[in-house]
């Protein structure tokens, strides 16, 4: 398909869809019971013209239609108002906590892909073979176990009880590191349950995708034909099989980043991880509409970007699309 | 996924940078720091926005009140005002303000600061102090060391207000309008002898010690309030010496401490919990007609087992209510709180609760309890989704209620919601729509007046949430807001809540524990009236101020990482990886091209 | 005429059927202790049955409409429509009576008759197969041959007999509830322990008591009965949808096959964690909200999957030779395209399931289940909550942890084994035409993983291209 139509196509596709989730967004936040002028006061009672001050902020007085026109004109300008628990600016809120969470996922689905699809394309070249029934069992039960199960256990097991770990949280409260080493092996001490726990989910389903994959691809013709034109093992495996087999995964991975930020929801949560995941949970409990509202927004437009990503990368990477 | 791995290493030096950065330079060695994890989240040292007890907590410590509560008992103590005197009618009262006091900024603290604040707080109508300064008139400063509250009546709490006292030079500057808003960010300016010096919302806030506080320095040099999600972290962090107290542990976690090395207290907490009802009189309401019969309310007292809810619900951590101003917070020659007599309280009992009924009106037909005008009652009730207790209580409390015959329906609500409905306006009028909930209520100060106001008819619509209306329950306390004498003013209180026994606008249920866990290389920490000493308590922060270690020394959080054992495991990994690579592509016999 | 395999089947599991549903419905307040005729007399207590009286109405509708449909349609069919039309006069008298007369409300339920009804509603249905067989001997005789095939390749496959074996082990211990552990410890005041007491060997305090001290046991079988309910019952509605959708916007063309396409984009997209979050905070906390979050978040998994199928189906010639005839498009989606994509469903279903309870697991444990049940989420919220990880207390973690890798784990396995028997074999089978060899099918590729769509992992299956490849062979 010629380069240009593909792309076009692609972007107007991101970004209707962009537009149909915030419009989305919107109504979803107008079905909440509640009247978000007295949520945001302290019990008790207000006079008149305070309430009255509240509702103009949320243009609550107006018209559906127009509130609709308010909320995208500030949406485009980033401004979410401010966060009902901590009277601040949401964008000041939610800020950062972006940071954390991309670490925290960053890790855990580096070292996810890394080992998951080396030991996937391990387990599918020798199927059967003993390396790939232990490897696919362990593996599925990384697969089926519960995140949130599984961080709790960790802790359990590494915290509670060997104390080799912290149990939580992104550092020492009010610490102070003697150089950026003392304070990189901090993190890292932090760091290593969580990613660990985050990680194992994704590096399961990333060894099954692989494996299969790599299973379908190995019964094609090209591969025979590779093998009876005298290419060796190895290089039937790294230079035929294993791009081919990539295809899938790149694109699941891709889509993965999408939704990491979700996932990392769990984590954060068991782990007391300072990331947007926690953020959400705490904005749930907290009713905190405003939060919410931004949180969404960016884990939906999130997943769009890596799909977007995702379709690029396809194009460069299977020739059927551009043929 | 090259772009990833760079992705992670750049957000990897970011996040160290900054934290770097932003943090205070390097560490003073010999620093006393005392960390302390609990369930909470300071989220603004303003104190005109606090909403949670742990933020009135942080703001005693940044600033000072006028008059302070002495630690046994309650009892009034000079604090920013070294004394105080009163005209004969005791409409006028005289403070004098102690000397040399500074702000942190260097500013002298004077008597003019005292009388901004508390007319600040009259003339703006601020919500969250105006149950303090009801009845004063004015606040007048004739010099610097003295000052005059003109009173409407001989205010009976005069000397019991929790009002932080904050600087004009400051909060002059800020339109009333904003005030809620203003974040005062640290570092704060206050008198008191901490000072906010970094706030991470949602994570902890950081004090440092006033060296210059005129109660004598703080033997800390920090105390650093970490905000933990559950209790598993925070019995870790006890354990593993992360932290070093503990405020709000289960009482099943504190009893599994080793004493040798931690020591674990509870105590009663001011305030209740309790099951309310919706009284409202209005014609309006949406709530059931038959909880505006109180004899219809008193006869469910029979049919809630409170002892039973304290040992299920609240793990035995708390004691039995009855009367809605809690014990143990009061002098003993003049305790507010009311016990009833052996034949006064309500046995649970279903039976009694099920005859008391039908003679109020409220028969049994065919199993099922109806109405005056014969339809079967129900009624909601409803519990907070962030209250595990109350969801256990009202758990068992519908079990109870539907053995009397009556139809609950139970729900967790968010506190958003259960608010909305309580405060629930159609047009102008105001249509209560609730029957039932579970709530609690904590006290700030320990002055009656605030909690029993939640009862009069004023405050329905505003800090009233079972909108009780009672006349005679009003004169009474006007009464009592008038009446300095504490004997005098005692006999009025304990008559009103002999009323609420019998009225029944709330089922008083369990007045609840908190707990302290501390380690024991901790000293100095000052008994609180209840006995555990630096749980939830706003009003009395001795503990604070005076707490050192056992044994000299500086604290070194615990700097031991496990870096290098991840950097172990994870070269391992690549070991292992690299070698079955290795091995099973190496295999060129086996040539198995379909299976 | 009829075969006799399908007798034995209809023979075998009415009555299998009618267990089920009466162990589902059984009353709570009767405890093996009570002795065995309280027990038999559960079987026909007056909870049995006692579905809401709007579902009846509707099923009553749905069947009376057909019924009269077959009956007007074909003479051949008489005595199957007959059949049909009775099991609906049948549901609608259930329905009235359930209702409440008088003064029939919808949401109302029956006093003692729903076993009766039941009964009599399955034996109706038992003869309503029996006379379809009748009717249409070959159709029963390739039925009842591809489920034996079926069946015989399953077997061989040894994992998902496993699989099967474990599901069953838990689907038993869900349905038996009532009988491995009296109902009344679930309630509040019924502590077997102190807070967090350990061990022995009395029955219910096997695993001990959990934070208020009462029997984790107890907690743990009843638990099962709703985290297999809330993913079952989550699955289908996402299924329905999810084919439905699929098999509209694959099939339909133009305007509605891209509004269709959109609509799955746009819910493929939604992070299905923070709506299930607002949806909750919306409109409370309860099993039947998770089961409807997760119905409506998970169908765009399936309807892409369905959607990439029917693209292919819809070129083939049999569907073009339909087209020629005159059929109606929802008469060729109907009879040409919905049987062949149901294979493909039905193991992409299993699939499902284990993710929705995966997502049950989830949902239930950030708080926005039930107040006053259990499920296995319930229960780690609740060892959470409380403390259990920091002691740590095992018997109070692993047993819900372990018992739901146990059962997404079968579920994988039935779902995998049933993908390779069902795909390869049916499809080539009946599409008559196929015009070459499919190059490496990247849907087909995640789907042979077990990875299908849902929110748990919220992998995708991958299809970004929007026609099939055109070409085979790759360099």
């Amino acid at each position: 398909m010629d380069r240009r139509r593909y792309f076009l196509r692609k972007i107007a596709n991101a970004l209707l869809t962009v537009i149909i989730v915030t419009s989305f967004n919107f109504m979803l936040f107008r079905i909440l019971p509640g009247d978000p002028s007295r949520l945001l006061l302290p019990r008790g009672s207000w006079s008149a013209t305070i309430i009255a001050q509240q509702k103009k902020v949320f243009h609550l007085d107006k018209p559906l239609w127009q509130q609709f026109g308010f909320y995208w004109s500030d949406t485009v300008q980033l401004k979410f108002g401010d966060s009902f628990k901590e009277r601040r600016p949401v964008t000041a809120v939610v800020g950062p906590r972006i940071l954390p969470t991309l670490l925290l996922v960053g890790t855990g689905t580096v070292f996810a892909v890394i080992i998951g699809v080396t030991s996937g394309v391990l387990a599918g070249w020798r199927r059967a073979g003993a390396y790939d029934t232990l490897s696919t069992g362990a593996n599925m039960v990384f697969y089926a176990v519960p995140t949130l199960w599984l961080g709790m256990i960790f802790i359990g097991i590494f915290s509670a009880r060997l104390g080799w770990f912290p149990s939580g949280y992104m550092e020492v409260a009010g610490a102070s590191y003697a150089s950026w080493w003392e304070h990189t092996k901090a993190l890292l001490d932090h760091m290593f349950l969580p990613a660990l726990t985050f990680g194992l989910g994704y590096m399961g389903q990333y060894h099954l995708i692989v494996r299969s994959s790599l299973t379908g691809v190995m019964k094609e013709d090209f591969v025979l034909t590779a093998r009876a034109k005298g290419l060796s093992d190895n290089a039937v495996l790294w230079k035929h099989v294993v791009p081919n087999a990539m295809l899938p995964t790149v694109t699941i991975v891709m889509m993965n980043i999408g939704f990491i930020m979700s996932g990392a929801i769990l984590t954060e949560t068991v782990f007391n991880w300072p990331g947007i995941g926690l953020l959400a949970y705490q904005a749930m409990q907290n009713r905190d509409y405003p939060v919410m509202q931004a949180v969404f927004l960016l884990m939906s437009v999130a997943v769009i970007l890596a799909n977007f990503i995702a379709d690029v990368m396809y194009y460069y990477l299977d020739p059927r699309v551009q043929g | 996924m090259l772009v990833l791995i760079l992705m992670v290493l750049a957000a990897f030096l970011a996040a160290a940078s900054a934290e770097a950065v932003g943090t205070s330079a390097s560490p003073t060695p010999g620093k006393l720091v005392l960390r302390v994890d609990w369930l909470d989240n300071v989220n603004s040292t303003n104190p005109f926005a606090a909403v949670g007890i742990c933020e009135y907590q942080i703001d005693h410590l940044n600033y000072d009140l006028l008059v302070g509560f002495n630690a046994t008992d309650m009892s009034p103590r000079p604090e920013l005002a070294t004394s105080w005197s009163s005209s004969s009618d005791q409409k006028t009262w005289t403070f004098k303000i102690r000397q040399g006091v500074k702000w942190s900024d260097g500013v002298p603290l004077t008597a003019k600061d005292v009388a901004f604040t508390f007319n600040y707080i009259i003339k703006n109508n601020i919500a969250g102090y105006l149950m303090f300064t009801t009845g004063i008139k004015d606040v007048v400063a004739p010099d610097d060391t003295t000052v005059v509250f003109n009173c409407n009546y001989p205010k009976a709490d005069i000397l019991r207000m929790w009002v932080p006292i904050l600087p004009e030079h400051i909060w002059g500057k800020i339109k009333p309008a904003d005030v809620t808003q203003y974040a005062n960010n640290p570092p704060v300016v206050g008198s008191g002898p901490f000072q906010s010096v970094k706030l991470v919302r949602g994570q902890y806030i950081v004090l440092k010690a006033n060296k210059d506080y005129w109660g004598g320095a703080p033997k800390v040099d920090e105390i650093i309030f970490i905000t933990a999600s559950n209790t598993n972290t925070m019995v870790d962090d006890l354990k593993s010496g992360a932290v070093d107290v503990v405020i709000d542990m289960r009482v099943v976690q504190g009893k599994a401490l080793d004493p040798k090395k931690f020591t674990f207290q509870t105590g009663l907490s001011k305030g209740f919990y309790e099951l309310g009802f919706n009284c409202s009189t209005s014609a309006y309401s949406k709530g059931n007609p038959v909880l505006k019969d109180w004899k219809f309310r008193q006869a469910l007292n029979y049919a809630v087992d409170k002892q039973k809810i304290l040992d299920v619900a609240f793990l035995g951590q708390g004691s039995v209510a009855s009367g809605v101003i809690q014990p143990g917070y009061f002098p003993k020659s003049c305790d507010y709180h009311w016990q009833p007599s052996a034949d006064q309280t309500y046995p649970f009992d279903l039976n009694k609760a099920s005859e008391a009924l039908t003679a109020a009106g409220y028969p049994l037909k065919n199993g099922v309890r109806v109405d005056k005008q014969g339809k079967p009652i129900t009624l909601r009730l409803e519990a907070l989704a962030n209250m595990q207790e109350n969801q256990t209580a009202a758990k068992l409390i519908a079990g109870w209620f539907g053995q009397l015959g009556l139809n609950i329906q139970y729900s967790v609500v968010d506190d958003g919601t259960l608010i909305g409905q309580q405060y629930n306006f159609v047009g102008a009028n105001f249509t209560p729509d609730y029957d039932m909930f579970m709530w609690n209520w904590t006290g700030l100060g320990v002055d009656p007046n605030f909690i029993l106001s939640v009862f009069t008819t004023a405050q329905v619509a505003n800090w009233s949430d079972c909108m009780y209306s009672n006349p005679e329950y009003d004169k009474l306390f006007t009464e009592q807001a008038r009446t300095v004498d504490q004997q005098q003013r005692k006999a009025i209180i304990w008559k009103m809540q002999e009323l609420l026994y019998q009225q029944t606008p709330y089922v008083t249920m369990v007045y609840a524990a908190d707990s302290t866990a501390f380690s024991n290389k901790w000293q100095g920490w000052v008994a609180s009236p209840t006995g555990a000493c630096v749980a939830y308590n706003a009003d009395n922060i001795d503990s604070w101020v005076n707490v050192h270690l056992a044994t000299a020394g500086s604290t070194t959080s615990k700097s031991g990482t496990n870096a290098w054992l991840i950097i172990g495991i994870v070269c391992a990994v690549v070991v292992v990886l690299g070698t079955a690579t290795f091995v099973i592509t190496r295999r060129r016999r086996d040539r198995r091209v379909e299976e | 005429m009829i075969p006799a395999r399908l007798k034995h089947w209809i023979l075998i599991w009415t009555p299998l059927l009618w267990l089920l549903l009466e162990l589902v419905w059984y009353p709570k307040n009767r405890y093996v202790s009570q002795g065995v005729w309280r027990i038999l007399g559960g079987f026909i207590d007056g909870r049995i049955g006692s579905y809401p009286a709007w579902t009846l109405l509707a099923a009553a509708m749905v069947f009376l409409g057909w019924g009269i449909a077959t009956l007007l349609k074909d003479v051949k069919a008489r005595r199957l429509g007959v059949v049909i039309t009775g099991v609906g006069a049948l549901l609608l008298a259930w329905a009235l009576i359930a209702g409440g007369l008088p003064g029939w409300s919808p949401g109302q339920r029956s006093g003692s008759f729903g076993w009766l009804f039941q009964m009599a509603l399955l034996v109706l249905l038992a003869c309503g197969v029996r006379v379809w067989a009748v009717t249409n001997p070959e159709s029963a005789e390739s039925m009842v041959w591809n489920i034996r095939e079926v069946w015989h390749l399953f077997r061989s496959n040894w994992l998902g007999i496993l699989g099967l074996c474990v599901l069953v082990v838990f689907v038993l211990l869900a349905l038996l509830a009532p009988f491995l552990a009296a109902h009344s410890y679930l309630s509040p005041n019924a502590m077997v322990t102190k807070p967090f007491g350990g061990p022995s060997f009395s029955y219910y305090k096997l695993f001990g008591g959990d934070e208020q001290g009462q029997s984790i046991l107890a907690e743990f079988i009843w638990s099962a009965r709703i985290s297999l309910a809330v993913g079952l019952v989550a699955t289908l509605i996402s299924t329905v949808i999810g084919t439905l959708m699929g098999i509209g916007s694959g099939f339909l063309g133009g305007w509605r096959g891209e509004v269709g396409m959109r609509t799955t984009d746009v819910f493929l997209v939604l992070p299905w964690l923070p709506f299930a979050m607002v949806l909750a905070a919306a409109w409370g906390r309860s099993y039947v909200m998770i089961i409807v979050i997760i119905g409506v978040t998970s169908w765009p998994g399936t309807a892409r999957l369905v959607r990439a199928e029917t693209l292919k189906l819809r070129k083939l010639q049999f569907v073009e030779r339909a087209k020629a005839i005159g059929s109606s498009d929802s008469h060729i989606m109907r009879r040409h395209i919905l049987p062949n994509v149901f294979s493909l469903i039905f193991a992409n279903t299993i699939l499902v399931v284990a993710i929705a309870i995966l997502s049950e697991t989830t949902l239930s444990f950030l708080g926005l289940g039930d107040a006053l049940n259990f499920s296995w989420g319930t229960m780690l919220r609740n060892s959470w909550a409380s403390g259990a990880a920091g002691l740590p207390e095992w018997l109070y973690l692993l047993p819900p942890g372990i018992a739901i890798v146990l059962v997404v784990l079968g579920f994988t396995f039935v779902g995998q084994a049933l993908d390779e028997v069902l795909d390869p074999k049916l499809r080539k089978r009946e599409a008559s035409e196929n015009t070459r060899p499919s190059a490496p099918d990247h849907a087909q590729g995640a789907a042979d993983a077990g990875l299908v769509l849902g929110p748990s992992g919220g992998m995708v299956v991958a299809d970004a291209l929007d026609e099939p490849p055109s070409a085979g062979g790759l360099s």
